[in-house]
């Protein structure tokens, strides 16, 4: 096992990830609906699912991708959230 | 599902920190000069230091529409989410609902009015390509985004958008290098001493909780930047750049001038 890797697993288990992540299980939790925005749809999924998880039965949460550093993404983003909520 | 009808957070808290190199001259002053516990709140020795994470100094990423990565990033992708969402936003929209949805900016202590002339973030001209035309530099992008972030916020406020700035105090993100997230285990022992220290991200975003919840009148106030302090919530004061109208004004004309050129829609 090289370096990298025992960093990498080190890395993990600390509890280090995002500010958004934590804060949209703690809202899940407390009963809010929760549109998560993400730019990789891989990892995106893996948070809904841990906070529709920490939410418990009934958590309403979805996935929205959306790249804040491309406009582009950003207005598709909105768009889409538009178009399902307006 | 369609149970939302409107936008009652928005959360500005994407981010991205490019580290170049860790200033140790920074660590070393704090220590001699007795501003140890400044530097573990905010990574400077002082207010007017530069940082302990060095980012790079002669220029940094440009995205494919020419802004500064860490700019648009933290500022311009947020200011566009925000224009663009307004109508989610207001107030009184459907069912007798008559708050309106609150902006919520991460902010940081770190933020710096170094580079207050906003030069080096100016609109490239037409037809520019790369970083060659961009002036000043960018030793401190991430500070200087933060206090873009305050400014913005601010103006957001003077044009009736709840917009709120929250600080979680020194935390260990992802975004954090690597060695400081492994002593993450012995540095939450120095909480205890340390105020804005909240170290881990689940005391951290407690503020940004409670401003889910605080009176609008008193956390959504231009120049205000609300942090964790000894796990309640309270403006931050040693250290903050100050936030005038004037700096407000020209951070939203400069992000409005990058919307309207450079991120406007293709036609």
């Amino acid at each position: 096992m090289t370096l990298a890797q025992l960093l990498a697993i080190w890395r993990k288990v600390l509890p280090c990830s995002g500010i958004g992540f934590h804060l949209a299980k703690e809202l899940a939790a407390a009963g809010v609906e929760v549109i998560l925005g993400c730019r990789s749809k891989s990892r995106g999924q893996e948070a809904l699912f841990a906070v529709l998880k920490a939410g418990g039965a009934g958590a309403q949460a979805s996935l929205c991708l959306v790249d804040v550093s491309d406009p582009e993404s950003v207005r598709e983003a909105a768009q889409g959230l538009r178009r399902t909520y307006v | 599902m369609c149970s939302l009808k409107k936008l009652d957070l928005l959360y500005c808290n994407a981010g991205i920190m490019p580290v170049e190199r860790f200033n140790w001259a920074v660590g070393a002053q704090a220590a001699f000069t007795g501003g140890l516990r400044y530097f573990l709140e905010t990574g400077r020795a002082n207010a007017a230091s530069s940082h302990f994470l060095l980012q790079p100094s002669s220029g940094h990423d440009y995205t494919a529409h020419g802004a500064p990565s860490v700019f648009a990033t933290h500022v311009l992708g947020h200011a566009l989410l925000v224009q663009e969402l307004q109508l989610l936003l207001r107030a009184g929209r459907m069912h007798g609902n008559d708050a309106a949805g609150r902006v919520i900016w991460s902010a940081s202590r770190a933020a710096t009015d170094v580079l207050s002339s906003f030069e080096c973030l100016a609109v490239p001209p037409a037809g520019h390509v790369g970083e060659g035309n961009v002036k000043g530099g960018h030793a401190e992008s991430y500070g200087e985004a933060k206090f873009a972030t305050d400014l913005y916020s601010a103006a957001l406020i003077k044009r009736n958008t709840v917009s709120i700035a929250v600080c979680p105090g020194a935390v260990m993100t992802h975004m954090t290098p690597g060695f400081l997230q492994f002593l993450t285990p012995v540095l939450v022992w120095f909480r205890p001493l340390l105020p804005g220290f909240n170290v881990t991200v689940s005391r951290g975003i407690t503020a940004h909780a409670v401003m889910a919840v605080a009176p609008v009148s008193q956390v959504s106030q231009p120049g205000r930047k609300n942090v964790l302090w000894w796990g309640g919530v309270q403006p931050a004061a040693a250290g903050a750049p100050l936030v005038t109208e004037a700096a407000a004004e020209a951070m939203y004309a400069l992000v409005q001038q990058w919307l309207d050129t450079a991120w406007a829609p293709h036609k």
